[in-house]
């Protein structure tokens, strides 16, 4: 029985058995025609891989390096965002905790300093160190003692505090990771 | 001053040596760009994917076997990158068939003509990226990769008999389509 193509190519392909490889060699060693048709077979495979590669139209080396060289850092997307809130949140806290204490108590705890107008110099921060001084003092009788009536002044302190350390936060990180940074 | 051979480059790449590494593409960027072209089916899709093939061997260099050949594995990064990106290319894909079973087994043009028009490579190159993706694909692992039925069966994931089929039917298409240059 003659082989066809798909057993040719199986013999080509080192695909067959033993016993019918054997048996397919016998038969193409008495069979000038079927041995005919596999010299087919091989010249179609040799030309299929005498396909040549392919040359790029200029070198990869260049872009393939470029992208692998290391990357500045990036801060991520959500840190911006929670860096955003942060701020926010400090400001709001200061802004809100003013506005519930109101002008005159702040007037009053802070001396020289008032709400819309801030005294400067030496006096206007002495009083304002005084007030952060009297404030901690106010808290932490307000925290021994166990009780849950806040003093307006340390209230503001908290939030003054609070925005300090997020602002400030904020400021010694950027100054560290300027030009390592940029926006994703 | 003596060439580095694979092995040594391989290592200093490793070891974060860019500049190896980049010669390595040198090296086998050719082979590389051949089998996108062949598996891809079009050079200009083909460019793309051989930078990142590289990209993603380097990703991968720590699992390459210093013992062997860089060649035959990054070659393989190729058809396994080539062939996910035709995986993702359905509609492409369905395109791509329809066209091909439209031009169906027509023989090229009479080789004395296409000369004029390119070389033999070319006209072999062609008539591989005319074939639907699922036969390029073995006859790419296959005649590039000397691989086995089962190997390619297990590579692509599909069966023995799928392989065998589409193999068969690759090779019928291409004698067609090369049949001036059997004949000649």
């Amino acid at each position: 029985m003659h082989p066809d193509d798909f057993d040719l190519d199986a013999l080509l392909d080192g695909a067959l058995h033993d016993e019918a490889r054997l048996v397919l060699e016998r038969h193409l060693a008495t069979c000038a025609a079927c041995a005919a048709r596999l010299r087919d077979r091989q010249r179609l495979f040799a030309l299929i891989e005498s396909a040549p590669e392919a040359a790029p139209v200029q070198s990869l080396r260049a872009g393939v390096v470029a992208a692998l060289q290391p990357k500045p850092a990036t801060w991520p997307r959500w840190a911006w965002v929670v860096s955003a809130l942060q701020a926010t949140v400090s400001v709001a806290l200061v802004a809100g905790s003013l506005m519930w204490i109101g002008p005159e108590v702040i007037d009053r705890q802070l001396g020289a300093l008032t709400v819309f107008g801030l005294q400067t110099g030496w006096a206007g921060l002495q009083a304002l160190l005084e007030a952060f001084l009297t404030s901690g003092q106010g808290l932490t009788r307000w925290l021994t003692s166990g009780s849950t009536v806040a003093p307006s002044g340390w209230v503001l302190a908290l939030a003054l505090g609070a925005a300090a350390i997020g602002l400030f936060g904020n400021g010694i990180w950027f100054a560290l990771n300027w030009g390592k940074v940029r926006k994703p | 001053m003596a060439s580095r051979d694979d092995r040594q480059l391989a290592e200093l790449a490793l070891a974060g040596d860019l500049d190896a590494y980049g010669e390595l593409v040198e090296r086998y960027q050719n082979a590389v760009m051949g089998v996108c072209v062949r598996v891809l089916g079009d050079r200009a899709g083909a460019e793309d994917a051989a930078q990142e093939v590289f990209l993603r061997a380097h990703q991968k260099l720590a699992t390459f076997d210093r013992a062997r050949p860089f060649g035959p594995w990054v070659k393989r990064v190729a058809v396994n990158f080539c062939l996910n990106v035709l995986a993702a290319r359905t509609a492409e894909v369905e395109l791509r068939e329809e066209h091909d079973q439209a031009e169906g087994n027509a023989p090229l043009a009479d080789p004395a003509q296409q000369a004029l028009a390119g070389e033999r490579a070319q006209v072999i190159q062609a008539a591989i990226a005319a074939l639907p993706p699922n036969q390029r694909a073995v006859i790419e692992l296959r005649h590039y990769h000397d691989l086995s039925y089962d190997l390619i069966a297990a590579e692509l994931g599909r069966s023995l008999s799928d392989v065998k089929s589409d193999l068969f039917r690759a090779r019928r298409a291409l004698a067609q389509r090369l049949r001036g240059y059997l004949e000649s």
